[in-house]
């Protein structure tokens, strides 16, 4: 007989739902079968999985969670379409489907050893958040780390709670920064684009490797102000998002050129990045 | 391994003692389209009578026995204890195909590259370790046929476990593989011994149909025509995203994952899906191909550049049919051959 069809998603519990924002969830999960707490899922941060709700569909999404979290993985998700929809609806309790980890994460072992910069935007904070727990529960492994990120409000930022954990330790610098008109009353942190206060962090060059998620738009002026401050190409680490179905190279949507982002990616550098057709 | 040699007169009895114990694919006449001009379709046949082995190139390839068009992954059921999965059982019985074009054989270990890479696709293999493939060289290959310029032949054995070549009233049979060996010596009755001969007389054969493919394309130059060539922009104004060469090419293997039914129940589905659709790279915050040229490109460069980068060939056996069915004319080997020159006048300049 054949093995478990390579398309089969395993039935996982949401034990756990958190609203980040007005359109942004968390979803805490584990295989129905291994619900004690046990679970231990081996990934990097960086990589993805399809999430399905049964009879709605599958889509991608980061891992959020730190590969160093046992029990669980978390994934956010932020709500734009009929499967992000069917996800916001589900309640704690419901089952779901996961098929993963996918495709080349962030490159860990090349960030020991070396200062690092992690520069978000909006959900796009979410793999980030997963490589940053993973830097942090290895503090010593590293040199300085920096987490500059940023919302269109103040509404929008996402993990509220480990922002301010975040800005609370010592061993790290967490600037945050909401866009112009997007600051209330309350707000202590920036007003200003994300690349604009990257630009003010001026983070050390040397010995340094940045990685950035985000909108589209927000990495292309993020590289632009990195390349300004003096970093290579080499030095920028970011992540592609493209309309995927198998997640393992095969259903032929996600191809930029000859690479696939979910088999080659979704994590590339700038370096790999600038020779690749422009059409992403 | 040694060559046989099979009497067209024992093709039926040899059938039905294959239909015995495997299932049994082969060129037959589709029903849907008898009343107009007879068109072969690949089936499961059920009596020799139904075989129609010089039919010349069937309408459709083969890629559905193995890549199905619509194809049940899973069925989900929500009970009061969870959601229950359960896989459709696979056919157990094994397959043979009987009398597959050449073209369409090659076209398989072109896509068990895509199936094979990195995580294997476990239902496609399956199909492939269950099926042993008897192919039958082309005596009249048709004018759209272009098998020779990606490698293949009339008598091509790329993919095939048996090659069977008519030589008047027999067959000479070409023992290709373990599974073909296993095949022949299932049935010694009909498989015979070959003289030595009779193998000279398949070369000649081979080197005679292989004249008969006029149709000629150079793919190699298309492995460095740009990304941003203007030309791409004014190929195939005519082409209407209708997907028909996707779906009857061999080697175009793009799907797509869908939910069928509700939250209760349904089953999620494997489709073949096409990149000349709108919807194949649009996602809820960005389309990378809008235009139609973008999604053209893709396609060509897809088989003549990417998929070659990745796998040293052609995602492309010749096989023509792209260029017989277009309804608006579009031929691939015109504009492989447009773009060549476009590339060399430049290159000239």
């Amino acid at each position: 007989m054949h093995d478990h069809g390579t398309l089969t998603p395993t039935v996982m519990t949401v034990q756990r739902i958190v609203e980040e924002t007005p359109d942004v969830k968390t979803f805490r999960l584990a295989p129905v079968d291994v619900a004690d707490g046990s679970w231990r899922h081996a990934f990097d941060s960086g990589q993805f999985g399809l999430f399905s709700v049964f009879g709605q569909g599958e889509a991608p999404f980061g891992l959020a969670s730190s590969p160093t979290q046992v029990g669980y993985i978390e994934c956010s998700i932020k709500r734009q379409g009929k499967v992000t929809d069917a996800f916001h609806a589900l309640a704690e309790g419901d089952q779901v489907g996961y098929r993963g980890p996918y495709g080349r994460g962030f490159p860990y072992d090349e960030l020991v050893r070396k200062n690092v910069v992690f520069v978000g935007g909006g959900i796009g904070l979410a793999p980030l958040r997963s490589l940053i727990w993973n830097c942090l529960d290895n503090r010593a492994d590293f040199g300085d780390l920096i987490v500059v990120y940023g919302a269109r409000s103040t509404g929008d930022l996402v993990y509220k709670r480990e922002l301010d954990q975040w800005l609370a330790r010592s061993d790290m610098q967490t600037v945050l920064t909401v866009d112009p008109g997007g600051q209330d009353e309350a707000w202590r942190g920036n007003v200003g684009f994300v690349p604009a206060v990257l630009e003010e962090v001026a983070p050390t060059v040397e010995n340094t490797l940045v990685v950035t998620c985000g909108p589209p738009i927000m990495i292309k002026f993020v590289v632009q102000s990195l390349l300004k401050l003096g970093f290579a190409p080499e030095q920028i680490i970011t992540s592609l998002e493209m309309k995927m179905k198998c997640g393992i190279g095969k259903c032929g949507r996600c191809n930029i050129g000859h690479l696939y982002v979910c088999k080659d990616g979704p994590v590339f550098s700038y370096a790999e990045l600038k020779d690749l057709p422009d059409e992403y | 391994m040694a060559n046989k040699m099979l009497r067209l007169a024992d093709v039926p009895a040899l059938v039905e003692a294959m239909l015995a114990e495997a299932i049994v694919v082969g060129p037959s006449l589709s029903e849907q389209l008898s009343d107009e001009a007879p068109a072969a379709l690949y089936n499961e046949i059920h009596a020799p009578h139904d075989l129609w082995l010089d039919s010349g190139r069937p309408a459709k390839s083969l890629k559905e026995f193995f890549f199905p068009p619509r194809e049940v992954l899973f069925t989900y059921r929500l009970s009061e204890t969870g959601v229950e999965v359960t896989e459709p059982e696979l056919e157990t019985r094994p397959r043979i195909v009987f009398g597959a074009r050449p073209c369409d054989a090659a076209a398989l270990p072109v896509m068990d590259q895509v199936f094979g890479w990195g995580e294997q696709d476990n239902t496609y293999f399956y199909r492939r370790e269950h099926t042993t493939i008897v192919t039958v060289a082309c005596d009249a290959p048709e004018n759209t046929c272009f098998c020779t310029s990606l490698g293949g032949s009339p008598t091509g054995t790329a993919g095939a476990d048996v090659l069977l070549t008519r030589l008047g009233d027999v067959y000479h049979v070409s023992v290709l593989s373990d599974k073909g060996a296993q095949l022949v010596a299932a049935y010694p009755d009909y498989f015979r011994e070959a003289s030595p001969a009779l193998d000279l007389a398949q070369e000649d054969t081979a080197r005679a149909l292989e004249e008969q493919i006029v149709r000629k394309i150079d793919p190699a130059p298309i492995r460095d025509i740009a990304f941003d060539d203007p030309l791409w922009q004014e190929l195939t104004q005519q082409c209407v995203d209708c997907g028909v060469c996707t779906f009857l090419c061999p080697t175009c293997h793009c799907f797509d994952i869908q939910d069928e039914g509700n939250e209760a129940e349904g089953q999620r589905v494997r489709l073949w899906d096409s990149c000349a659709f709108r919807d194949f790279t649009r996602m809820t915050v960005a389309q990378p191909r809008p235009e139609h040229y973008r999604r053209y490109r893709q396609r060509i460069m897809h088989k003549f550049q990417y998929y070659p980068t990745n796998f040293d060939a052609a995602l492309c056996v010749g096989c023509g049919r792209c260029v017989a069915s277009c309804p608006a004319g579009v031929d691939i080997t015109e504009i492989i051959s447009r773009l060549g020159a476009s590339l060399a006048a430049r290159e000239g300049e």
